[in-house]
C-alpha cells in the first residue's frame, strides 16, 4: 500500500514484477539497477539459487524525481516464479500498487503465461482485490528469440482489458524502462485520483 | 452449542440444588415446622426435584434430568457434610446427634418450594437449551434436507458448466488443491464461432503416441486438418491439449493400426503444436472483445513525463 508522508512530502509505492518462472522478471531489475543513475537507486538485494533462480524475491528501491513537490520512491519487487512458491507469491503481493506482467513470448510458454497470469489474479483476490483497481501493464519479453508467438495472440491471452503493453527483451533493456515509467505513472495518476476521491 | 447446553444445565441445576437444600438446613432450627424423617428426606427432594422440572415445561431432555438428579445429589451430600464438619469443630455436640439432626429435621417442602422458585425465575433461562422438543424438530428438519438433497436432479440444463482446470500452482505444503476457481479474465471471452480447421504435420502427432497405436503409414508424413471448432475452445488456455478420440478422423488413413479399440477416458492426449497452429488462424479469432477499461488507466496530463531513464 502506498504510504504518503506529508511531513516529510515523501510518495512511497510498491511495484511488482509478476510472470512464469524464467520469463526475465529479474532480468528486468538487473537491468533497472545497472542502468539507473546512482542517486535515483539503492542497494539491490536479490537472493537467487545457483541456477539464477529466484529463490524468494528480489528487491531494489528506486527514486523518481519530484513529483507535484513530493520526492517519489518505488520499492520494486519480483516474485519466485518457480510453482512451489506461491506463497511467497502471495506474500509479495500484498499492498502492492502497481504490477508489470512479464510474458515470455516463445510458444512453449504460452501455457505458463496463462497459468501465471490466473495465478496473479487469485493471489490478488486472496487480499480482496483485482486488476480493475490495481494498475498494471504487460511486459512481452524475449522477442529477440526464435519461435515467440506473435504479440496480438499473446494480447488475446493474457490482456483481456487492452491494458498498456510492451515488447521487450529484458538483455538489452528493450522495453524494460518504458514498462517501468508507464506503470509508475499509472501508479502515481491511481494515487492522486484516490486522494482526491478521499478513499486513500 | 452442546457444551453451552451443558454448561447452563449444570448451573441450572446446581442453583436449584443448592437453594433448595441450603435453605432448608437454615430453617431446620426453626421450631414448629413439621420435621420429616431422614430416610424420607432425599426421596421427596427428589420427587419434588423431578415434579418441578416437569411442570415448568417438559423442556429437559433425558440428559438434563440425570444432570440436575446428579447436581442435586451431590450438593446435599455436600452441604451436609460440610454443615456436620462445621458443627463438629465447634464442639457443640457429638457427630452422631449432629447429623441426625441435619438429616431428620431437614423441612424439604421448603427446600422444593425454593427450587420450584428458581425454576420459574429469570433464572429459568439458565436451563438447559438443547429440549427434548427442539431436538425432535432439528433432526427431523436434517433428515427431510438430507432427503431431498438425495432425490435433487444431478445438474440443471441451464446451468453453465465450468470444465476444472488444472491447479499447476499449489502452495507449498498444502496436500489437498483448492477448487478451481474460473479466471476473472476469461469471464469475458467470448469464443468465436468461426468454421474451418487448421492443418497440422501428421509427424507432430504420431511422434507423441506410443509405436503400439501406429499403423504402416505413421511414418509417411501428411497433414492432418483438425477443425477449429475442436481447437479453440483449448486455445484461451496457451496450448491445444486434445484427445486423439478427438483428431482421430482427421489423420490420414494407415496412421493408426487399423484394429485399434475404442478409446474410452483413457485415450492419450496430444499437444497440437501452437506454432502451427496460430499463424492459420483467422484474424477474428484474435479479435480481443472491448472490455470496459479500468478506471486507472486515465493518467493525469501532469504525469505524462518519463520518470526513469537510462543512465
Amino acid at each position: 500500500m502506498a504510504s504518503i508522508n506529508y511531513a516529510l512530502k515523501e510518495i512511497s509505492c510498491k511495484i511488482v514484477y509478476y510472470g512464469p518462472g524464467m520469463c526475465g522478471k529479474t532480468t528486468n531489475l538487473q537491468y533497472i539497477h545497472e542502468h539507473l543513475a546512482d542517486d535515483r537507486r539503492g542497494k539491490m538485494v536479490s537472493l537467487a539459487t545457483p541456477g539464477e533462480r529466484t529463490l524468494f524475491f528480489d528487491f531494489l528501491p528506486i527514486e523518481a524525481p519530484s513529483v507535484h513537490g513530493f520526492d517519489t520512491k518505488f520499492q520494486i519487487y519480483t516474485v519466485p516464479g518457480q510453482v512451489m512458491y506461491n506463497s511467497t507469491r502471495r506474500l509479495v503481493l500484498r499492498g502492492v500498487d502497481g504490477i508489470i506482467f512479464v510474458c515470455d513470448s516463445q510458444y512453449d510458454k504460452m501455457a505458463e503465461n496463462v497459468e501465471s497470469f490466473r495465478n496473479m489474479e487469485e493471489n490478488l483476490d486472496s487480499y480482496n482485490t483485482d486488476l480493475d483497481t490495481i494498475p498494471y501493464v504487460i511486459q512481452h519479453n524475449k522477442r529477440d528469440l526464435p519461435n515467440i508467438a506473435p504479440v496480438p495472440f499473446m494480447e488475446w491471452l493474457v490482456n483481456r482489458r487492452q491494458v498498456p503493453s510492451y515488447e521487450a527483451c529484458a538483455v538489452t533493456g528493450e522495453g524494460v524502462f518504458e514498462s517501468l515509467n508507464h506503470v509508475c505513472r499509472l501508479v502515481l495518476s491511481n494515487l492522486r485520483s484516490k486522494q482526491q476521491r478521499g478513499t486513500l | 452449542m452442546k457444551k453451552q447446553a451443558s454448561v447452563t444445565g449444570i448451573a441450572a441445576a446446581v442453583l436449584m440444588a443448592a437453594g433448595g437444600i441450603l435453605l432448608s438446613a437454615h430453617l431446620s432450627a426453626v421450631r414448629g415446622l413439621p420435621a420429616i424423617e431422614q430416610r424420607s428426606a432425599l426421596p421427596i427432594e427428589l420427587a419434588f426435584y423431578l415434579l418441578v422440572m416437569v411442570v415448568v415445561g417438559r423442556r429437559y431432555s433425558l440428559q438434563g434430568y440425570l444432570l440436575g438428579i446428579g447436581c442435586m445429589l451431590g450438593m446435599r451430600l455436600l452441604i451436609d457434610t460440610a454443615a456436620v464438619a462445621w458443627l463438629l469443630l465447634q464442639q457443640h455436640a457429638s457427630a452422631v446427634v449432629i447429623a441426625d439432626h441435619v438429616f431428620s429435621s431437614t423441612p424439604v417442602w421448603v427446600g422444593s418450594a425454593v427450587m420450584a422458585a428458581l425454576s420459574l425465575s429469570p433464572l429459568a433461562g439458565l436451563l438447559p437449551e438443547r429440549a427434548r422438543a427442539d431436538r425432535r424438530a432439528r433432526l427431523m428438519a436434517e433428515v427431510e434436507q438430507n432427503r431431498r438433497q438425495q432425490t435433487a436432479p444431478a445438474a440443471s440444463p441451464v446451468v453453465e458448466q465450468v470444465r476444472p482446470e488444472p491447479a499447476l500452482y499449489v502452495p507449498a505444503g498444502e496436500q489437498t488443491p483448492k477448487a478451481p476457481v474460473a479466471p476473472r479474465h476469461l469471464d469475458r471471452r467470448v469464443m468465436r464461432q468461426v468454421e474451418g480447421w487448421v492443418e497440422i504435420p501428421t509427424q507432430a502427432i504420431v511422434a507423441q503416441l506410443p509405436e503400439s497405436l501406429l499403423g504402416k503409414e505413421a511414418a509417411n508424413g501428411g497433414v492432418a486438418r483438425v477443425p477449429l471448432s475442436v481447437v479453440l475452445p483449448e486455445l484461451p488456455e496457451g496450448r491445444v491439449r486434445v484427445r486423439l478420440t478427438e483428431v482421430i478422423d482427421c489423420l490420414p488413413e494407415g496412421c493408426l493400426r487399423p484394429d485399434l479399440g475404442v478409446f474410452g477416458s483413457e485415450a492419450p492426449e496430444i499437444d497440437l503444436p501452437l506454432e502451427v497452429i496460430v499463424p492459420q488462424l483467422p484474424e477474428e479469432v484474435l479479435e480481443v472483445e472491448a472490455a470496459r477499461p479500468p478506471v486507472w488507466l486515465k493518467v493525469d496530463p501532469e504525469l505524462e513525463r518519463t520518470l526513469f531513464v537510462s543512465a
